[in-house]
């Protein structure tokens, strides 16, 4: 049984679908990337996986079970949605903001236990961010802030990880630092399914990728098949060189200009 | 630092209570306040502690709570550090629907003022929520232009009320439009304590809830909260503490906005932590502010809310341009 299907999931904003029709299953230890141009549905087909948008039709199962039958913070504790930025309104601690991560586990009253802290401590240690961890989420840089919101999420320890464009803001080294903390988390059996623009990301991390076009899915299976010239040229409009690495895998070089 | 402040406002407010019990009017010795607080006390003195000056007192202090508790929830709720009952047209909204009720209301119904203030409240709160949201929440522009408008639409609505009012109604309902505590009764704190505990404790439930909204309705969805409904709790629950407020105090701007802004400097964003502190500093502040009003022109009072405008207009300039 996947940990999250989509079942001809259609969703939008009002009563206007922005993806539709999307059939999909995310099994545990499993990686999914959702490519394809701006304005596709990408982030909206996420925000439907992850419960927060509602669905205009069909259902997502999590567990086998339709999303609309579980308890939100059920389904927090199982399922995170990692969103490109959230709203830093007040000057928390990294550390604060961190440990919200937490709050699906704890419930209104409940205090943060030692295996909290350890959650947090460790989410912190997997983005770089330990040593900031007093420093006020106001005075961080965007890469920083984006780290930080991905370590909210890995406190949770969740089942099934969804990232929107996880990379976007990251200089190379901490996108290594994305892609190992990512597979450090798929060997522990947990499902993660992101949004990015960059393929290669998505031919170095995903076993799956979905593609989506003017929120239809044009192309769904095997990364290093799905991933091709035709792709390029149907879906973003670009041409692109194809680069075989040592290990036999592609990477593609788009051209630009 | 905590631990210091939290001994900081509780000898504040043990300062002021023992000043506003002790001065104003017929001067009180310790002792004779003392023995009129434990009961034994008779005569003028007795008069003078338990019907004019503890009755002021509390109702300062539990309007003062009242609307900080409002104003830091409401902060974390929109996701907005500019919100507060006054600025969001909330107070504004209140005090409209309370000057027709004192108006059009028959004596005998005039008990019924405060859930028309709480109405009232609610209706200008589900206004500016409905004009501020957005497909992926509220926007922090939009709210606070909203509440210009709210309020400017209440103000006009309660020139109206007033201009038509008959004489003898004309006093209680004027007295809403202007902060006071002077009306201050046992039986309107009798009155006003059930309209403000129950919401304080559904507000300090949600604290964890809400400290989680300040980073937004998605990013709180996302954590596990019911953002629709603790929403709709929020927002009942703070209309009714700024409605209460308004029935018993009228309107008192800037409580609620600086209030919570220097608690959080202290004692962080949890608002669990938070909502206790921000609570006892409203009612210092509130409590303080009655004493000045009553002895800066004495023997002349000002309104109160003319003494948290002074603190509280420098406050919001300085939290506008760091905003900007």
């Amino acid at each position: 049984m996947s940990l999250l299907a989509a079942r001809a999931a259609t969703a939008g904003y009002g009563r206007v679908p922005a993806v539709a029709d999307v059939h999909l299953d995310v099994e545990a230890g499993r990686c999914l990337a959702v490519l394809g141009p701006n304005g596709a549905g990408k982030s909206t087909l996420l925000r439907a996986l992850a419960g927060v948008l509602p669905l205009l039709a069909g259902s997502i199962l999590l567990e086998g079970r339709p999303l609309a039958q579980w308890r939100r913070r059920e389904v927090a504790k199982r399922v995170t949605l990692v969103p490109q930025s959230v709203q830093l309104t007040f000057p928390l601690p990294v550390k604060e903001l961190v440990a919200q991560g937490r709050a699906p586990h704890l419930g209104p009253w409940r205090p943060a236990a030692a295996a909290d802290h350890a959650a947090v401590r460790r989410a912190l240690e997997a983005v770089g961010l330990a040593a900031k961890a007093e420093v006020s989420v106001q005075q961080l840089s965007g890469g920083e802030r984006q780290r930080v919101i991905l370590a909210r999420a890995l406190a949770t320890e969740p089942r099934v990880l969804l990232l929107d464009e996880p990379a976007a803001a990251l200089d190379l080294h901490h996108q290594a630092e994305l892609a190992h903390a990512v597979r450090q988390r798929l060997q522990t059996g947990v499902a993660v399914v992101f949004v990015a623009h960059d393929l290669n990301l998505a031919l170095a991390l995903a076993d799956e990728v979905l593609v989506l076009q003017r929120g239809a899915v044009v192309a769904h299976g095997n990364p290093q098949q799905v991933i091709s010239q035709d792709l390029l040229r149907r879906v973003f409009d670009v041409e692109g060189e194809f680069l075989c690495r040592a290990d036999g895998s592609k990477a593609v070089l788009p051209r630009l200009g | 630092m905590t631990r210091v402040a939290d001994l900081v406002v509780l000898s504040g407010l043990l300062t002021v209570v023992a000043l506003t019990l002790l001065f104003g009017g017929p001067a009180i010795t310790p002792a004779e306040a003392a023995k009129v607080l434990l009961g034994s006390g008779t005569g003028d003195a007795a008069v003078v502690v338990l019907q004019l000056r503890l009755p002021r007192l509390l109702l300062a202090m539990a309007v003062g709570a009242a609307l900080a508790i409002a104003g830091a929830v409401l902060q974390s709720l929109l996701a907005n550090p500019l919100a507060d009952p006054f600025l969001l047209g909330i107070s504004g909204g209140g005090a409209a629907a309370a000057t027709l009720a004192f108006v059009v209301l028959p004596v005998a119904s005039l008990a019924l003022v405060p859930a028309a203030a709480i109405g009232g409240a609610a209706a200008a709160t589900a206004l500016v929520w409905w004009m501020a949201r957005g497909p992926l929440g509220p926007s922090p522009t939009r709210m606070i232009l909203a509440g210009v408008a709210v309020n400017a639409a209440a103000s006009a609505a309660i020139l109206v009320v007033l201009a038509a009012a008959p004489s003898p109604r004309l006093p209680g309902a004027l007295a809403v439009t202007m902060g006071s505590f002077a009306g201050a009764t046992p039986a309107a704190l009798a009155w006003l304590l059930p309209y403000l505990l129950p919401p304080i404790v559904v507000l300090v439930h949600h604290g964890r809830d809400l400290g989680l909204l300040a980073t937004g309705e998605e990013s709180a969805a996302t954590l596990g909260v019911e953002v629709g409904v603790v929403r709709q709790r929020v927002f009942l629950a703070s209309a009714a503490l700024s409605g209460g407020a308004v029935a018993f105090a009228g309107i008192i701007g800037f409580v609620g906005l600086v209030t919570p802004h220097l608690c959080r400097l202290v004692w962080g964003h949890d608002l669990r932590r938070l909502l206790p502190r921000a609570a006892l500093a409203g009612a210092l502040l509130c409590s303080a502010g009655d004493h000045l009003a009553r002895f800066v022109l004495a023997p002349t009072e000002i309104p109160v809310g003319v003494i948290t405008a002074v603190l509280g207009v420098p406050f919001f300039v300085v939290l506008l341009r760091r905003a900007a």
